[in-house]
């Protein structure tokens, strides 16, 4: 029953009801986003012993924040998955002593063939990926890096073997150009 | 660079993950006082929102929603700590346990910060730019001003170091104690020469987050920070700023 396809419609119903105490509603939401949130806080942490416990933190806050949710602002999954990924870079920056080597296989970025990507291939999702390819591949990649894995501008700059401030630089440009590539 | 360009840097950054902890923490209280940063951090939420959907998901383990319902359940408390206590303890012992440790630990600092021999009673703030990184070649991370408060006395000096002279404009700085959602003002701030202020006593002063803005001259017409939050900094005993 994890991972299940369930419509935003019926995402957006369930916090309604979370909101008002309904625990049903939480274990709907719980099998429906548990696989995805727990993908993200994974990725970020790098270890599961830590991502078991940040995983459990996201859920008691969705409970306790499901009110909060306004389905006017953004789909559950994005709400759900910025709840996550703060989450999990508070936890990941405040240790900092992740050895990004304990799991190599972890390092990959999604493509779009892959087949275990779920996602909805939304017209958000469309325009965001139409901007990423026209970064230059290796900035695109690190942009990918640093959302996915929560990498630092240091393990960036020992990864690629630029200065740290030319990351930055490069972030912060490629940030800009999918601000405008987007516009909005 | 304008404020902008600065504001939409860091929006940036933080929902990207690349900042480090002092700069999230930074980022965090700046979005409860700027709503205008606020809003730029959830514009790029919104926008590189769909990455995080393209992730293929990882099945958690089995036992993962059982633990959420039972600490759901033992919440008398609406406080969850983010670091939790070992799973062992659960139901009311959890809670209680949780908050006897926050208790005993803020003790053992006021009785640090007030009873220690040859402690001062002093805490330090150093207020550099919002947003600045330490890897920045022109060390924007060094001071602007330096906060001091005298615990004892219930005095706070703020001391400018390299503040430049704003025409027209007014440095207003704000106090936001530990828990709060909003700030409050301790005065405006001289950028030449040292102005101090009356700093409110209790704990939850005792970490408090000092943010710096620019206001009409005079200082802000509301009561509540009105301009563009320039400066931040965090109070600490000495030598742990």
């Amino acid at each position: 029953m994890h991972g299940m396809p369930v419509a935003r419609q019926d995402l957006v119903n369930a916090l309604e009801r979370i909101a008002r105490g309904d625990k049903a509603a939480f274990e709907l939401l719980y099998a429906a986003t548990s696989v995805k949130l727990y993908g993200v806080v994974v990725r970020i942490l790098g270890r599961r012993d830590l991502a078991d416990e940040v995983l459990q933190e996201v859920y008691i806050r969705v409970w306790q924040r499901a009110g909060e949710y306004d389905a006017a602002t953004s789909s559950p999954i994005t709400w759900l998955a910025t709840i996550a990924r703060n989450r999990a870079l508070d936890e990941a920056k405040r240790k900092t002593m992740r050895s990004l080597d304990d799991s190599p296989e972890a390092l990959q970025i999604p493509g779009d063939d892959d087949p275990r990507a779920t996602h909805e291939r939304n017209e958000d999702a469309r325009r965001l990926d139409a901007c990423l390819d026209r970064l230059e591949p290796e900035k695109r990649e690190l942009v990918l890096l640093v959302y996915y894995y929560g990498m630092t501008r240091e393990e960036i700059s020992d990864r690629i073997d630029r200065p740290v401030s030319t990351v930055k630089t490069w972030l912060r440009r490629s940030l800009a150009q999918i601000k405008d590539c987007l516009g909005q | 660079m304008t404020e902008d360009d600065d504001i939409e840097d860091l929006a940036a950054e933080y929902v990207l993950g690349v900042l480090d902890v002092t700069e999230r923490r930074d980022v965090e209280k700046r979005r409860k006082l700027d709503a205008a940063f606020d809003g730029a951090v959830i514009a790029w939420e919104k926008r590189l929102g769909p990455l995080a959907d393209r992730l293929p998901g990882i099945e958690p383990p089995p036992h993962i929603f059982d633990a959420v319902l039972s600490r759901i359940s033992s919440q008398g408390a609406q406080i969850i700590p983010f670091s939790a206590p070992p799973k062992r303890l659960t139901g009311a012992r959890l809670a209680i346990g949780a908050s006897a440790l926050a208790a005993c630990i803020a003790l053992v600092f006021a009785w640090l910060l007030y009873a220690q021999p040859g402690s001062p009673g002093t805490l330090v703030a150093e207020l550099h730019r919002a947003g600045a990184t330490a890897d920045e070649p022109t060390g924007p991370r060094s001071p602007v001003f330096v906060v001091t408060v005298d615990l004892k006395a219930g005095k706070a000096t703020v001391r400018p170091v390299a503040a430049r002279s704003r025409p027209g404009r007014s440095y207003q700085l704000w106090v936001l104690r530990q828990g709060a959602s909003t700030p409050e003002s301790l005065g405006v701030v001289s950028q030449s020469e040292s102005t101090t202020f009356p700093f409110p006593s209790g704990r939850e002063y005792l970490d408090a987050g000092l943010t710096m803005t620019l206001e009409p001259e005079g200082g802000s017409p509301t009561g509540r920070p009105t301009g563009p939050v320039i400066l931040v900094g965090n109070l600490a005993p000495p030598g742990n700023s």
